[in-house]
């Protein structure tokens, strides 16, 4: 276990940020810290970073104080720079800070530069950077001594699309060499997409934490899939289809409708509709067209919040 | 020059701001060079070098480092794996190290102007060197409660008053003018035998509670 929080809490006045949080980070994975707005996602980053102190609880990481810095990278949720130096001179000062030797320093960097498509601008000051050049540079620094605890609040807030493609493939990369992952978003389609597990915060609360397609399926809601088909079939053999639990069939004006109800399961939905088209396939059935209703990620995040995932 | 160190961020960010660099040395400058070349006495003299040093050390220390507090730097310096003593260290020496570059070119027109004793050079340059260092700490301790930037101006006019009161600069403080490493300096530049002294051991005393309490300064008390 890289990251162990036992009954953490931590209070700002009469705020509970953080009530009783226990959560635990292994190697290699990557966790994503879901909620609502103040939930406080943002405090138990800097909680596990050390750079606020829990009023009750433990935090647990493999080594103390300088030898765990280190070890750890941290994208906050500001884009502070020092402003007058470039963006390599920026990243050069935490890159050495976190005691890389100049060769390897200078080889990293330059990657990363590369992979964020910063390299044109590295040598301008940060004064000039947009906020999404100002976040590509925060997630350089933060990644360039390959950290094996990487902590980033709100990763991919102001970066284009392809920077976010790139920040996962890096994330995924540091988790296959043992790194833990720990990244806060709003974003529940990224979290969905990249973390291993999903941690869901509200009120300061861990409300649930598990594998997304795990805490989708503990809601035990349906797959709905509607079939438009070219002529009527027979539905009864698709109620034999493994994970079909119901099935319907009427005449429309758009066509003959088939509607299957089912659990989902590990295989996902996609898997469910191949296996349903194929069962329709083989009663002489042409399938015109398809509607997959799913249960997600943010319907585990309504189920628990009764929110809109980001909504303020 | 890519920046290893701290010391070498806070030197490479004073040499990039041309605007701001031409102030600090145009200003003590403009200030204090009318005054030494004037008819004037030298106490006055020596005081207006003094309460330079004092200003611009405690003033300038201690507003950069509630801004750099204040845009969030602070915060992620805390993580780096670099000793807050150090950083510190690295802070104050960078800017005491600008400090003495701006207000040398008055200072070498007032030994110019009063030569004293080669000896009497050696004691200016030390008092000088002492209370620069000196002052910078102070900005820096003063840079440890404020929590915003309009806090860190009150608070630094309020050092800086008190530190040119209680060392003697306005009217004699025979009671706290010794305890102040600026004093030396003033007395050293009037050429009173022996007045450099205390300084270093002062500015020593300051830059160590400076460094003490550097912890809390980069948030670094919880473990």
């Amino acid at each position: 276990m890289v990251v162990a929080l036992r009954d953490v809490e931590k209070r700002f006045g009469s705020v509970r940020a953080l009530d009783r949080v226990t959560l635990d980070v292994g190697e290699g994975e990557i966790l994503g810290l879901l909620g609502p707005n103040g939930s406080g996602k943002s405090t138990l980053l800097k909680v596990i970073a050390r750079l606020t102190p829990p009023d009750e609880g433990t935090v647990t990481l493999p080594a103390n104080g300088r030898a765990m810095m280190r070890r750890t990278g941290m994208l906050f949720d500001h884009t502070a720079h020092w402003e007058t130096l470039t963006g390599y001179e920026n990243a050069w000062f935490f890159a050495r800070s976190y005691g890389m030797d100049p060769a390897a320093a200078r080889e990293r960097l330059e990657s990363l530069f590369g992979l964020f498509d910063l390299l044109e601008r590295w040598g301008d000051p940060v004064s000039t950077y947009s906020y999404g050049m100002r976040r590509k540079l925060g997630l350089i620094e933060a990644l360039a001594h390959e950290p094996s605890l990487i902590l980033l609040d709100e990763p991919s807030i102001g970066l284009d699309y392809r920077a976010r493609v790139t920040l996962a493939g890096l994330l995924r990369a540091a988790a296959r060499r043992g790194a833990a992952v720990v990244f806060s978003t709003n974003d529940v389609n990224e979290a969905a997409g990249l973390a291993h597990r999903v941690a869901l915060l509200d009120r300061g609360r861990l409300l649930v934490s598990g594998e997304p397609s795990a805490l989708v399926r503990s809601l035990g809601a349906r797959v709905t899939i509607e079939l438009r088909l070219k002529g009527p079939v027979d539905p009864r053999p698709l109620s034999e289809v493994p994970g079909v639990e119901g099935v319907g069939a009427q005449e429309r004006e758009d066509g003959f409708c088939v509607t299957v109800v089912a659990a989902p399961d590990e295989s996902g939905p996609s898997s469910l509709l191949a296996r349903i088209v194929h069962a329709v396939a083989g009663e002489g059935g042409v399938v015109v067209g398809a509607d997959l209703r799913a249960p997600g990620l943010p319907d585990v995040f309504l189920a628990y919040t009764g929110e809109e995932p980001g909504a303020p | 020059m890519r920046p290893d160190s701290f010391f070498q961020k806070e030197l490479l960010e004073d040499l990039r701001d041309r605007r701001g660099l031409i102030l600090k040395f145009a200003l003590p400058a403009a200030l204090l060079l009318p005054l030494i070349l004037a008819d004037v006495p030298v106490s006055l003299q020596a005081a207006g070098i003094t309460v330079a040093v004092v200003f611009s050390g405690v003033f300038g220390s201690s507003i950069g480092l509630v801004r750099i507090r204040e845009s969030g730097m602070l915060e992620r310096m805390a993580m780096l794996p670099v000793s807050p003593r150090r950083l510190t260290a690295g802070y104050v020496f960078a800017n005491a190290l600008l400090d003495l570059a701006q207000v040398a070119v008055p200072l070498s027109v007032f030994l110019l102007v009063h030569p004293p004793a080669p000896a009497g050079v050696v004691y200016a340059a030390v008092s000088f060197a002492s209370a620069v260092v000196a002052a910078n700490a102070l900005g820096v301790l003063v840079a440890v409660v404020p929590g915003s930037s309009g806090e860190g101006h009150l608070y630094a006019i309020v050092t800086v008053m008190a530190a040119i009161a209680f060392s003697g600069l306005i009217a004699p403080a025979p009671y706290t003018q010794g305890l102040l490493p600026f004093w030396y300096l003033y007395a050293a530049l009037l050429t009173t035998p022996g007045a450099f002294a205390l300084a270093p051991v002062l500015a020593a005393l300051l830059l160590g509670s400076v460094l003490t309490v550097s912890p809390w300064l980069f948030g670094r008390t919880g473990g």
